[in-house]
């Protein structure tokens, strides 16, 4: 006998979806939390942006 | 390797809001199912980009299939307010809304944001919830965000946003 996979939402439709925020910002977003300094301390102590 | 994907769904809590005095709040996205709580890391303009995204979904969710709004939304600030510890899974990069026709309820996905030098597949988690639950997120973010900002501010966006909806000048 075949084994289906177990699927919870068989159905399931996801419609209407919607994209953001917009490529230019985080294009923009990647460089700074690679170059700038609040970032590396932020990424240690999850602090220092706001 | 795939990308590891955290799923609550459906969600019995979500919440966008921020923690710290106004000038260094750091903002962030919570989702809760039972016992089990995601927290992640945003920016402002990443949560205003959400709220932005619910309202517009819910807006044409009403238009195009009838599905009326939630008129009225009871925002309870207590439960509504980011839970502590704070302890963030990942810092948000991309987002995404989605709609399960199926079942009603609304998907937001979020995507880790890495460095330049990070090679590695990101993070990402998925929440599902209801229309009014995230009508109320919207509510309290927005409410949040404009907390933050001057007099003078609020007015202007008052003004831009009375403008983009006809009224006004």
């Amino acid at each position: 006998m075949a084994t289906v996979p177990f699927d919870p939402h068989p159905t399931e439709q996801i419609d209407m979806a919607s994209l953001f925020p917009s490529a230019e910002w985080l294009a923009q977003f990647q460089i700074e939390i690679s170059r700038s300094a609040s970032y590396a301390v932020s990424a240690r102590t999850w602090e220092g942006d706001c | 390797m795939a990308n590891p994907v955290y799923e609550l769904d459906p969600v019995t809590h979500i919440t966008a809001g921020a923690v710290g005095a106004p000038g260094r709040r750091i903002f962030y996205i919570q989702a809760e199912r039972g016992l089990d709580r995601i927290t992640l890391l945003t920016e402002k303009q990443q949560v205003e980009a959400l709220t932005e995204a619910i309202d517009e979904m819910v807006e044409n969710l009403e238009k195009e299939f009838g599905l009326t709004r939630h008129q009225e939304l009871f925002v309870d600030e207590v439960s509504m307010s980011i839970k502590e510890p704070v302890e963030p899974l990942f810092r948000v990069g991309a987002m995404g809304l989605g709609y399960d026709a199926n079942r009603d309820r609304i998907l937001l996905v979020a995507q880790e944001a890495l460095g330049e030098e990070e090679n590695r597949d990101p993070r990402e988690v998925r929440f599902f919830a209801t229309r009014a639950q995230m009508q109320v997120l919207s509510v309290y973010a927005r409410d949040i965000i404009a907390r933050g900002r001057s007099p003078d501010q609020v007015t202007l966006q008052a003004e831009a946003q009375n403008r983009r909806n006809g009224h006004g000048e």
